[in-house]
């Protein structure tokens, strides 16, 4: 198995090192003319204005978060799954607990993206009636323009 | 038996000790820059050819027969072309990017199965490192938007990695759900035991994957969509969507370094098509005939031909299957508009992961219920036929 890591191995190093090698071999055929305005950020050929590390929407934050989650659970079924066929094959109780222990893991984390649904945090656009609700205590007035306002998502 | 093994028989011939590590690096160079880089490079030019056939154009025609050379000429017009970086941006990264990409895409053809016997490294958790390597490609899409130093890379890799990431749960689901049934990791093993049944104790398997029962029907679906989204392709080409960004992520990269990173997404293409074919579609498994027992009775001398023979005829069979999906992936390309991100976001986080959680548990029950049996099994049991 050693053997077949080494293998492995050989596979990300020739592709990581590709790029470099192309790169440095190109430099000695390709030309170098470098001009102040060839090197500014592109910006549709204006002058860029401002640094681009500007605010981004912090949703690209919250699916990070929850992806991070549902990757571990995966990761981690990944090694219970596999032996599930060999619990068969055992016979007894072995396979269902190995059922048990897998899909109640899995279960809990469903029961939470659940829970993200009902809560909205998996909604890309939010609601325009909770925050409206929010805004205006949640009053007679807001409760209307918020039934015009369904279909804004 | 992996590629590195059988090469090294060349030591009986020449009768010099060569050692291993040799045979590995030569392995690699076989697979990446014999296979994985000139297919991904043709891949452009037939992506352009079909492109011109569904739009009554002709496409490229000039360089070689039917412009046959077209990807050939288009590598050297971007190698000899000016490197331009940006002085705004972070130089480390911006050329560390480039790697990460590469090693990702192209690093993960070492588990790919093209027949019996050829198999860049025969690992014992062959799919679960093929996925591994698959993430390192939002990495460096997303490094190398953030280190150009533009709002519109930026914008792009922010949407790829929220994309990419995304998509990785119903592929994950779906890719365990095929772990599920046949209980390995080893791409060898998944692909072996996709043979057509036989009566024969110990021989035959349950048919290709996508048959073994329902739940693996629509799973297949899942891991297309999933797949599709995690090249960045139509409809799911939000990253570099060039009506709105430019060019996306890599907006700043010019001449080798863009051809490096539309290199490595073709080669992405290619790869997931790979890997749907082995744990899908029976890698190189074909209908009513187990090709390992393939018989033409052709020798040289003393050496019998059979073992060369069925593996041409795996690998034909493996890269016919890897060529339908291909082409579908482009179709697609040509037929579907572009998602907006929030559909983007509720197609896999409402629709993909449930669909994707129920069939796994639906794999896992029907696994249980018919003792690992698949649907083909099931009927032939029944018609009295296995």
């Amino acid at each position: 198995m050693l053997q077949e890591l080494g293998n492995a191995f050989a596979f990300v190093l020739l592709a990581a090192l590709l790029p470099p090698i192309i790169l440095v071999l190109g430099s000695f055929f390709r030309p170098s003319f470098p001009h102040e305005g060839k090197l500014t950020t592109y910006e549709c050929g204006e002058m860029p204005v401002g640094s681009a590390y500007l605010m981004f929407n912090n949703r690209f934050y919250l699916v990070a978060i929850v992806f991070l989650v549902f990757d571990v659970e995966v990761a981690l079924l990944f090694p219970i799954l596999m032996l599930f066929r060999e619990a068969i094959e055992i016979g007894g109780s072995t396979a269902l607990q190995v059922f048990s222990l897998a899909f109640a893991f899995l279960g809990v984390l469903f029961v939470g993206l659940i829970y993200e649904w009902k809560t909205g945090d998996i909604d890309w656009v939010k609601d325009a009636v909770d925050r409206k609700d929010a805004m205006l205590g949640g009053g007679p007035i807001a409760k209307v323009e918020a039934k015009s306002g369904e279909n804004i998502a | 038996m992996s590629l590195a093994e059988l090469l090294s028989g060349v030591n009986q011939f020449i009768g010099v000790g060569v050692p291993m590590f040799v045979f590995s690096i030569l392995g690699a160079v076989i697979v990446i820059l014999l296979f994985a880089m000139p297919v991904g490079g043709f891949a452009t030019y037939i992506e352009r050819k079909i492109a011109a056939d569904f739009q009554e154009r002709i496409g490229p025609n000039r360089v070689g027969p039917i412009g046959l050379l077209q990807f050939f000429a288009d590598g050297i017009k971007m190698f000899l072309k000016e490197d331009t970086i940006s002085k705004n941006a972070d130089k480390f990264i911006y050329n560390f990017a480039p790697s990460l990409v590469m090693a990702g895409s192209l690093g993960a053809f070492a588990a790919i199965p093209f027949s019996a016997y050829v198999i860049g490294a025969d690992l014992n958790i062959g799919i679960f490192y093929a996925m591994a390597l698959g993430s390192f490609v939002s990495l460096g899409v997303l490094l190398g938007a953030w280190s150009s130093e533009n709002k519109w890379s930026l914008l792009g890799g922010m949407r790829g990695a929220a994309q990419i990431v995304s998509y990785e749960i119903p592929l994950g689901l779906a890719v365990l759900s095929v772990i599920t049934i046949s209980g390995t990791m080893s791409m060898h093993e998944l692909v072996s035991q996709q043979a057509w049944p036989s009566a024969a104790a110990g021989q035959g398997g349950h048919f290709w994957n996508i048959v073994h029962n329902p739940f693996m029907f629509i799973n297949f679906f899942i891991y297309f969509i999933a797949a599709l989204a995690e090249c960045n392709r139509v409809p799911f080409d939000l990253p570099e969507a060039e009506s709105e960004l430019v060019s996306g992520f890599n907006t700043e990269f010019s001449g080798m370094r863009f051809g490096l990173y539309a290199l490595a997404e073709f080669a992405d293409v290619i790869l997931f098509a790979c890997i749907a074919t082995a744990i899908f579609l029976g890698g190189w498994h074909v209908p009513f005939y187990d090709l390992r027992s393939l018989d033409l009775g052709l020798t040289i001398g003393d050496a019998n031909l059979n073992p060369l023979i069925q593996t041409v005829a795996m690998i034909g069979v493996f890269l016919a299957k890897v060529s339908v999906l291909i082409f579908i992936v482009m179709w697609i390309r040509w037929t579907l508009p572009r998602l907006r991100v929030d559909q983007l976001m509720n197609l896999c986080w409402k629709y993909l992961i449930p669909i994707a959680f129920f069939n796994l548990i639906g794999a896992a029950v029907w696994t249980w219920v018919f003792e690992g049996q698949s649907m083909i099994q099931l009927i032939g049991k029944v018609m009295g036929v296995l």
